[in-house]
């Protein structure tokens, strides 16, 4: 199958059972990802953004059973031994995690933890990796990285710790990067810059980037293509103008109402009614049927299957 | 019109031990001088960035600590000298919500408990008629009354907050002081519970400081808005003027690295370089002219004074000194 696809995403289900029942957290997506794009991903805490991640990771817990394929470069990571997959995540895939400040050992200095990526996936050694370290701080905007690199995670601020943990996602040049909510922990102007100095690795490596985060001013600033998430199934995936500018999906529609803007002021936000389900107990039928404004008599009943809309994919008995 | 709450110089500085030294301090200056009216009926919408000094100032309002110098006066009287009875009568009148709502609540009281507490520390009321009052105010927040014998972990996060918010309310105060009460909570439960205070304001006749680091919540609330940094109020003004005629530099590049929702305008772009210094030995003159983009000498020698340029509009820069000197 000619596909220019680098990572492709086929009816992915992740099911995690606890002692009283089970919980389908991710419930059949299909994504793609390009060389050098950037696809979105968003939603609200609970709705399986993360898990997603974690699976083409292959970071899951035992306990989870995973059913679909993650092709990457013509291979089914999800069939891959352990051991193949500890060789492509850190070298192929990376993944920067929300929190700069748990994701980074903190009885380990700077370079031994930038070392270790060398060391696993190149085979070199301390000192010979030592120059590269001192590029690649360097390129993440580090000053003095020769004296920095000597520091402990603490002696960093939030945004530098983000800095060390993207030179040690970018340290092998990888094809494909995951950011998992990178800059939810961080200030506005600090935002600014990681998501600058994100890009401009992108443009540099060519690099296809999966970006999740629940901040629609992220998305519409970095992402191509968009998949719009609830409770663990893709609502809405098309390209982010088309999502802005024309939401299919009510969800998706109230969302973009919801967030309050700078640029726009109104007397009352719009919200969408009702909170987000647990996934233990996710409605029949549709999954946003009860906080839906344009719910329809069979929205409770049957479940939408995915349609194509003008090629842009909606799960919405609207269409 | 008289304000409400008059906050004068108000500092706090904290003493921190120095890392090569067994007896001396540093000072870290969380707050250092700050002043500001808070008018009643108004919302006050407190922004900065992290470590800036807004939970500080939160925290010396409600009187939890004493500040290392400065008043705030309420009725013409100082927090922080006033009587035990008088103190209570504040207390009473200026009542707070907080970020987490999960941390906030305890997870072993029910509802009933939650919200009533605080009536029960001001002795108001029977057993009986505080169960009514907490009925009330669960309708007024938008919960079922059924509610009542539930425990905090039955809830969602937006539920949570407006059980804080009941708690918040159960004295009948005139002022709340919300410290990022929406960050924890997901967008669409944001936008209800931002409604929710704007209603209870109108309902109540309730004033509000609004501290967040969210601009875009900050300007859908506020009728006005004070940005600090390191410790300092850099800007005030009304919420309108603030967002369309920044003249803080800092102001500026904050509403510029806001990503705006919308991908036919790529604006986010980073606008300030490098980070906050730190508040134990913050920069001597302007705190900002180590980021600031047209920093000058002087930014680096003299502290710039609070300026008034129009009306209500005050501004701390070097820039602005040809208007009028208030304060």
């Amino acid at each position: 199958m000619p596909d220019l696809s680098l990572l492709k995403v086929n009816n992915l289900k992740i099911e995690f059972a606890t002692d009283r029942s089970k919980i389908l957290a991710v419930d059949g997506i299909d994504i793609s990802l390009k060389r050098g794009k950037t696809l979105g991903l968003v939603g609200e805490s609970g709705c399986g953004k993360s898990v997603t991640a974690l699976a083409i990771m292959g970071l899951l817990p035992r306990h989870a059973s995973i059913s679909g394929e993650v092709f990457f470069k013509e291979r089914d990571l999800l069939k891959l031994k352990n051991k193949d997959m500890a060789k492509i995540r850190g070298n192929q895939i990376s993944m920067i995690f929300q929190e700069p400040m748990t994701s980074l050992n903190p009885v380990f200095n700077i370079e031994y933890q930038m070392a270790e990526v060398f060391k696993l996936h190149r085979g070199k050694s301390g000192k010979e990796v030592r120059p590269e370290i001192v590029d690649l701080l360097r390129t993440v905007g580090i000053p003095n990285p020769e004296r920095r690199m000597k520091d402990f995670p603490h002696q960093l601020s939030g945004g530098m710790r983000q800095r060390v943990m993207i030179a040690i996602a970018m340290a092998c040049e990888p094809d494909i990067l995951i950011a998992d909510e990178p800059t939810t922990a961080l200030d506005v102007t600090i935002q600014a810059q990681i998501l600058e100095l994100m890009n401009e690795l992108q443009r540099v490596h060519d690099t296809g980037l999966l970006m999740i985060t629940h901040d629609l001013g992220v998305i519409a600033q970095v992402a191509e293509k968009v998949v719009v998430m609830y409770a663990g199934h893709i609502m809405e995936y098309s390209g982010v103008k088309e999502i802005f500018s024309d939401p299919l999906h009510p969800y998706t529609r109230g969302l973009l109402k919801t967030i309050p803007r700078i640029s726009r002021k109104t007397k009352r936000l719009e919200e969408i009614k009702g909170t987000v389900p647990h996934m233990s107990n996710v409605p029949p039928g549709c999954r946003f049927h009860d906080r839906c404004s344009e719910r329809l008599a069979r929205c409770s009943k049957e479940t939408p299957p995915v349609s194509q809309v003008n090629g842009r994919t909606v799960r919405c008995w609207l269409y | 019109m008289k304000p409400l709450i008059t906050v004068s110089n108000l500092k706090m500085h904290y003493p921190i031990k120095k890392v090569d030294s067994f007896t001396k301090y540093d000072l870290l200056k969380a707050v250092d001088g700050i002043s500001f009216d808070l008018f009643e009926g108004e919302t006050l919408g407190l922004v900065g960035e992290s470590g800036c000094g807004k939970s500080t100032t939160r925290k010396l309002l409600l009187n939890v600590e004493p500040p290392t110098g400065g008043e705030v006066f309420y009725n013409d009287e100082n927090i922080f000298t006033m009587d035990r009875s008088s103190l209570k009568d504040y207390r009473r009148n200026v009542q707070t919500v907080y970020q987490d709502p999960y941390s906030s609540l305890n997870p072993k009281w029910k509802v009933l408990k939650l919200v009533s507490e605080p009536l029960i520390v001001h002795k108001i009321g029977s057993r009986k008629s505080r169960e009514v009052k907490v009925r009330e105010l669960l309708s007024l927040v938008g919960l079922r009354e059924q509610y009542i014998d539930s425990f905090a972990h039955e809830f969602s996060g937006g539920q949570r907050q407006r059980i804080c918010i009941a708690r918040a309310l159960a004295l009948d105060p005139r002022v709340i002081i919300a410290d990022e009460p929406v960050s924890a909570l997901d967008v669409s439960i944001q936008a209800q519970v931002i409604n929710l205070f704007k209603d209870l304001k109108e309902r109540l006749n309730l004033t509000y400081l609004f501290i967040s680091h969210d601009l875009n919540v900050v300007k859908h609330i506020s009728d006005r808005v004070a940005v600090m940094y390191l410790g300092k109020i850099v800007e005030t003004a009304s919420c309108d003027d603030l967002f369309d005629n920044p003249k803080h530099p800092y102001t500026k590049a904050l509403i510029k690295s806001i990503p705006v929702a919308d991908p036919e305008e790529k604006t986010a772009v980073a606008a300030l370089k490098g980070e906050i210094p730190s508040p134990i030995d913050p920069p001597p003159g302007c705190a900002f002219h180590t980021r600031c983009p047209e920093a000058m000498d002087r930014c680096r020698e003299i502290i710039p004074e609070m300026f008034s340029i129009s009306g209500d509009h005050q501004v701390s820069c070097h820039l602005y000194t040809g208007g009028n000197k208030t304060v």
